[in-house]
């Protein structure tokens, strides 16, 4: 599943690699920069914003050839100008990536893939739902003639509390969670959700490695230890051990199972009683107190 | 004057920390029972050493305090200061000044003069002053150097939060300084911060910091509880990055003494052996 996002055999709009603090071996830097590899040869151009270091971090790693095919926008620039800010819209943290894309391609046709390092300054600067939004909103716009085809973005699970993680992971149409691995062969672990357009969701967790050019390789799926359901649990049969007699005999089992309960439902039973032929009749004496009068009382109404 | 002779933890600092190749080092305490300060001490007095250029951002302790701890520890930090390869700001005597400043009772001339930049960290919560000064400061160390680095060093970050100012605000600030120090003088920024409890907030921060950073010092305490012999354990991680084939792990105990540090692989202490 991983492989296959990174390659695009599978098909993501919206990408979010999440990683913590344990992650020595492989972290957010090594999937995204996978994912960049890959989106080179795919797309048009691929815009590479970074925001927690330099795009050169990214770009000094990449074959020479392929490095005209990025545009580099360096988030990392005016990180000062954020402080103590109360005007949004300078800061370059913002919905402006819009505009920010825009001054920095030429014009043009194709697909083009975004990465965007960290949005761990988005988060921290914005309502999450704002994050969510601006993703939402680039990853089906189009910008000077270009079709934006996927969105990668890098976060760290571990310094945003729950609630706005959860946001801006339900906004993205794949997760991938990386965790260390406890097994020697493989150094970590993804877990990877992945909503297609089809409305299926599939789920997966696979072991990985990063060899020394920083390619994502090795996957095996983690196959899950607890595979045997515990055996039912025998039924303990609670007239055994008494000192009193509870059991049947053969004799008094028979005339139990031929026993007919009152309300059971039996044809003949249920005709006979829906065909009765007499009605009731009601034979009823007078009291001295009683004032008994045989007409009837409605004789007079002429309806 | 300056004696080429090191202790173990300074070489053990100097060898796996790779020290000129980073651009943030953390150093983090993660409770309240141990003191991560001896790292700082060491570092202070090994850069010294290597004759970097220091900016020294004083804010738990006062700056005496530094001073006679690495005198302590045989080295003098006097003559650094006075050749201006040191700067120490006072963090610790300025805040206090501008908390000192408001009150009613002192109306004592000297100290209402005091330009403090520290005046808005007390009451705007604003960093911004104070990142200025450090930047300025490093910009004034670089100019005057002659190739050495330049490194500046904070204890103690997480300070900052019980001050009041936001988590954002002090994420903020440290990336700004980073990137100043990469740009300017490929310099190194070393940060003290420290855990406090179930604080999530300072958790927050140190994991954050734990992200970005080139070297992560952890000092932790040992998880059986005290032990006279074995203070608590010191962990390097060097995370693998792109350019960076090789991690390092490295988990030692040590212990604290008067005038030293000892330090030993994991279960291998003097008094156990």
């Amino acid at each position: 599943m991983l492989l296959d996002l990174i390659r695009g055999n599978e098909l993501s709009s919206v990408v979010l690699v999440k990683d913590s603090v344990d992650c020595i071996d492989a972290s957010n830097v090594h999937v995204l920069y996978n994912f960049l590899l890959n989106q080179i040869q795919r797309f048009e151009k691929v815009i590479l914003l970074c925001y927690e270091d330099s795009p050169e971090s990214y770009t000094h790693a990449l074959p020479e050839n392929i490095e005209a095919r990025i545009v580099s926008l360096d988030g990392t620039k005016h990180p000062h100008t954020w402080l103590d800010f109360h005007d949004f819209d300078k800061t370059g943290v913002d919905g402006n990536i819009k505009k920010l894309l825009e001054d920095n391609l030429p014009q043009g046709n194709g697909n083009i893939g975004i990465v965007i390092d960290s949005l761990s300054f988005h988060l921290l600067l914005r309502p999450p739902s704002f994050t969510c939004q601006f993703l939402r909103k680039l990853s089906t716009s189009q910008i000077k003639g270009y079709d934006i085809k996927q969105i990668v973005c890098g976060i760290h699970g571990d310094i945003f509390d729950e609630n706005s993680l959860r946001l801006v992971e339900h906004t993205a149409s794949s997760v991938l969670i990386l965790s260390p691995s406890q097994i020697t062969s493989h150094t970590s672990i993804c877990s990877s959700i992945h909503h297609r357009t089809s409305g299926k969701v599939l789920r997966m967790n696979e072991y990985f490695n990063v060899d020394e050019n920083n390619i994502v390789k090795d996957l095996r799926e983690v196959k899950s230890t607890a595979g045997t359901t515990e055996p039912e649990e025998k039924s303990i049969d609670p007239a055994s051990n008494l000192t009193f007699n509870l059991t049947l005999k053969e004799s008094e089992k028979e005339a139990r199972s031929q026993l007919v309960l009152p309300y059971t439902y039996d044809k003949n039973k249920q005709d006979a009683a829906l065909n009765q032929p007499g009605g009731g009749k009601i034979f009823y004496e007078a009291d001295d107190v009683d004032d008994l009068d045989e007409e009837d009382p409605d004789d007079d109404l002429h309806i | 004057m300056n004696s080429i002779k090191r202790s173990q933890l300074e070489d053990i600092l100097l060898q796996d920390c790779q020290l000129r190749d980073n651009n943030l080092v953390l150093i983090s305490e993660s409770d309240w029972h141990v003191d991560g300060t001896f790292v700082i001490h060491s570092l202070l007095s090994l850069y010294q050493k290597e004759n970097y250029n220091i900016c020294f951002l004083a804010i738990s302790q006062s700056v005496g305090h530094y001073l006679s701890v690495s005198k302590k520890i045989a080295t003098d930090l006097k003559p650094s200061i006075d050749s201006n390869k040191l700067i120490m700001v006072d963090g610790l005597k300025l805040l206090g000044l501008s908390v000192v400043k408001d009150c009613v009772d002192i109306n004592i001339q000297s100290i209402q003069d005091i330009e403090t930049n520290f005046e808005d960290v007390f009451r705007k919560n604003s960093l911004q002053k104070l990142l200025d000064l450090l930047n300025s400061n490093v910009d004034k160390l670089y100019s005057q150097s002659n190739g050495s680095p330049t490194v500046l060093m904070i204890d103690n970050i997480s300070f900052l939060l019980t001050l009041g100012i936001s988590y954002k605000d002090i994420v903020i600030f440290c990336h700004s300084l980073s990137r100043h120090l990469k740009e300017t003088s490929r310099g190194t920024l070393v940060m003290l911060s420290s855990v406090y409890g179930e604080d999530d907030k300072s958790e927050a921060l140190t994991n954050y910091f734990k992200h970005i950073s080139s070297t992560c010092l952890e000092i932790n305490s040992l998880s059986s509880g005290y032990c006279k012999d074995v203070h608590g354990e010191l962990k390097i991680t060097r995370k693998r990055k792109l350019e960076r084939q090789k991690k390092i792990e490295k988990t030692l105990q040590f212990k604290i003494s008067d005038k030293s540090i000892k330090l030993w692989a994991l279960g291998l202490s003097s008094a156990v052996l």
